[in-house]
């Protein structure tokens, strides 16, 4: 007997039949008393690291003076499907003592019929014994444990154990996603300390799925390759962000450190039932961020679950309030890097969200999926370069502020078909901007952003009729040129005649001749971005494979946003003389 | 009647039939209060002498009176200061809340049983004229369940106890009047005795006449 423990009430009847069974002090353990039953988890889990338990009898009815309890089988049901224990813990054979027949025990009870305990009795390693010392003597003489091999067949594909319907698949889903996350970016044990986590993962359901999945493993994993976003600010909302997912992304991006901002759900919700007594106090606090410089914005579509419930099929996508914020950030910066989150799969949501210009999405894993951990692990790996994206994407925010400012600006104006067509040029070069992924597209993006100084070019040059080029309000265009001994551009007093001199002479006559400006390196400038331009429209291979001293190609930024963010400092500048 | 102060009642419906609480005559016997402010305690209160159960969320939220919820201090006091005055009458108080382990010698139940037996809770009241809590706990079966407490009573006791000593042992009495109702218990231990029968043979023989 010295395998053998017995869980007792210490009741004279329990205490006796120790005695008969020669079951010392020390292997019998007392009943404890949880308010909760994901208490039983953690007992269990202590309970093995404690003793080392071959064998365990537990009365079905615990304590035993009450008959209307099968809190016996409830136990043995937490033990079996303990994930944090060993496999060979979790399979000890375990001997279920009971006076009722097995009839009667199973006709005259009521069972929870979410768990459904009695499944258990039929399963491999549990034994069925009345409270008669011999016949307990018997079963513990041939019980075995079940095989580790025959774990999924002969134990888990036996249980009946269903999701409770008053927690909701979506708090089941954000506590799944959660873990399943917090398993490949090592931070398995931080977010099981989480209340809001761990308190759906001891459910009886969550550890049959995470015991099905083989999820669980008590390897240590560190992410050797953490997402790098030292000084990024990054912003998170999500209705679940008190419920793990604040502390887990926290941790994710723990090198941006405080400029990580979780939105704190909690303060809006009711503390026991988790759903929102203030939503638009909730969403007043997202809004207030609006504007703010933000490199990475991660948001869940839907942001208040009680009335964008997963299954009801009547929202469309759009109305999702997690849309909506994905709406009100974008009119405010069509530059801002967002990831829209979800734990729905439903593809027609998601590209609701990247049709309205989110950059990238993350599907929180429910427990429907059951992904293995080297498929969470890839899913892990395509966020990060999601986020990597985003991050290589975060200045399109300043161009994008930038560029409404000058639309702005020209707003201000008096309405013409000239401020007209530049304002709509430069939210074309914006678009194309925002859209460039390959080299040849960020080229476009700059070419379109160049137009700019035609049309301005344009606007104050008109060609008379003895061929000369006349600047709106002042002479004609002079032979302006670098002089290289001074380092300036200078002009003979000779007027340009004949077909249509180069952009940027005829800018520089607007420059020099009109606004009487005098900074010539601005001007020189203005030449190597027009030149840069011209050598990618006409393939001169002299132009855009040129390099400096050290062997830096000059014009190839062209092929970069920082081409772009070149030329666009300049046309701001020029604007501003408008 | 019976009062139940739920303040995630509002979100019931969702896994519970709870309409049935609107009819007039469940209306008469059976009060729920949601969202309630602290105007509204003095409400509660009147209606205390009627009440013979009352039922609260463990974790109770209360409302100020624009309708907002109280800081955790506040509720503390509020919440306190009400269960107080149950406590203070000869109501029986019963808690409820999700995932709670449910204890009828404790006065707890987990959220959702209580929801579920609440209508035969009620209906049980309109046939009986008698509030019967052990419902709420066990379901509209619950004498099946006390029975089969008396019976396991009695097979702990036969394990316990010597045959000759089944005739004085009250719980193996009882559980025989359960059992046989129709024989008289001494003369079914008699039985048992003549015809030599084990512990083992005793107890499933019970087992079968249950």
């Amino acid at each position: 007997m010295n395998e053998v423990f017995i869980l007792s009430d210490y009741t004279p009847f329990l205490k006796d039949l120790s005695k008969l069974l020669d079951i010392s002090d020390s292997k019998i353990i007392s009943l404890p008393s949880f308010d909760n039953e994901n208490n039983w988890h953690d007992w269990s889990t202590q309970l093995f690291e404690d003793n080392d338990i071959g064998k365990l009898l537990i009365p079905i009815s615990i304590p035993t003076d009450n008959a209307t309890n099968t809190d016996g089988l409830k136990i043995a049901l937490h033990i079996r499907l303990n994930f944090e224990l060993t496999l060979k813990q979790r399979l000890t054979p375990i001997i279920l003592l009971s006076d009722f027949s097995i009839e009667n025990f199973i006709g005259k009870n009521n069972f929870d019929n979410d768990n459904n305990p009695q499944y258990l009795l039929f399963t491999k390693g549990i034994y069925l014994s009345s409270f008669d010392v011999e016949d307990i003597s018997r079963s513990i003489a041939k019980s075995q444990p079940c095989l580790p091999e025959n774990y999924q067949k002969q134990v888990l594909s036996k249980l009946k154990i269903l999701a409770k319907a008053s927690t909701g698949k979506h708090s089941i889903a954000n506590a799944w996603g959660c873990f399943k996350l917090a398993l490949v970016t090592g931070l398995r044990d931080e977010i099981l300390r989480h209340e809001g986590v761990s308190g759906h993962l001891k459910t009886l359901y969550s550890k049959y799925l995470i015991c099905f999945s083989d999820s669980f493993t008590q390897e240590r994993r560190i992410d050797l390759n953490p997402i790098q976003c030292q000084s990024k600010k990054i912003l998170f909302v999500d209705d679940q962000a008190d419920e793990g997912w604040g502390d887990l992304m926290k941790n994710i991006f723990k090198g941006s450190g405080n400029n990580f901002l979780s939105i704190d759900s909690a303060k809006y919700k009711n503390s026991e039932t988790k759903l929102f007594h203030d939503f638009d106090g909730f969403l007043t606090e997202c809004r207030s961020h609006i504007g703010k410089d933000w490199d990475l914005i991660i948001i869940d579509l839907r942001l208040n679950p009680e009335k964008e419930d997963v299954d009801n099929e009547m929202i469309t996508p759009t109305e999702f309030s997690g849309y909506k914020l994905i709406d009100e950030f974008l009119n405010e910066n069509e530059g801002y890097q967002i990831i829209v989150s979800t734990a729905s799969n439903k593809i027609w949501n998601i590209n609701a969200a990247l049709n309205r210009g989110a950059t990238s999405y993350y599907v929180k894993e429910s427990p429907e999926f059951n992904y293995s951990i080297r498929e969470t692990n890839k899913h892990y790996e395509n966020f990060k370069s999601d986020v990597q994206k985003c991050f290589d994407k975060s200045y399109l925010r300043d161009i994008y502020k930038n560029n409404q400012q000058l639309i702005q600006n020209l707003n201000s104006s008096s309405p013409s078909s000239f401020t007209n067509e530049l304002k709509n040029q430069l939210s074309l070069a914006y678009s194309l901007l925002n859209d460039a992924k390959s080299h040849v597209q960020f080229a476009y993006a700059y070419i379109s952003l160049y137009m700019i100084i035609e049309i301005i070019n344009n606007k104050f040059y008109t060609k008379t009729s003895d061929d000369k080029w006349k600047i709106l309000g002042t002479g004609n265009l002079l032979d302006w040129g670098w002089d290289t001994n001074s380092q300036t551009y200078s002009n003979t007093g000779t007027e340009v005649i004949g077909n249509k001199p180069p952009e940027w002479r005829k800018f520089a006559g607007i420059y020099y001749q009109k606004w009487n400006l005098l900074d010539h390196n601005f001007i020189q400038q203005i030449y190597f971005l027009i030149t840069k331009r011209n050598g990618f429209v006409h393939g001169d291979k002299s132009i855009m494979d040129k390099q400096d001293a050290r062997g830096t190609y000059l014009n190839h930024d062209i092929y970069t946003h920082e081409g772009y963010e070149k030329l666009f400092k300049h046309i701001e500048v020029i604007i501003g003389y408008l | 009647m019976v009062l139940i102060i739920d303040d995630t009642f509002i979100d019931r419906h969702k896994f519970h039939d709870v309409e049935y609480l609107k009819e007039e005559r469940y209306k008469d016997i059976c009060k729920v209060f949601s969202i309630l402010k602290t105007a509204d305690i003095s409400k509660v209160l009147k209606l205390l002498p009627d009440c013979r159960i009352f039922c609260n969320h463990k974790t109770l939220q209360l409302y100020n009176n624009a309708g907002l919820p109280l800081n955790i201090e506040d509720n503390t006091k509020y919440r306190e200061s009400l269960i107080n005055n149950i406590g203070k009458s000869s109501i029986q108080r019963i808690e409820f809340s999700r995932g709670l382990e449910t204890n009828f010698n404790t006065n707890k139940i987990d959220k959702d049983l209580f929801y579920t037996n609440l209508k035969p809770f009620l209906d049980y009241y309109f046939v009986n004229n008698v509030l019967e809590p052990k419902i709420l706990f066990w379901g509209s079966d619950f004498m099946e369940k006390e029975r089969l407490t008396i019976i396991q009573s009695m097979l702990i006791q036969i394990r316990m106890v010597s045959i000759s000593e089944f005739q004085n042992n009250a719980s193996i009495i009882k559980g025989l009047s359960e059992v046989y109702p129709q024989r008289d218990p001494i003369e079914t231990i008699e039985r048992w005795i003549n015809s030599q029968l084990s512990k083992n043979d005793i107890i499933q023989e019970i087992n079968k006449n249950m």
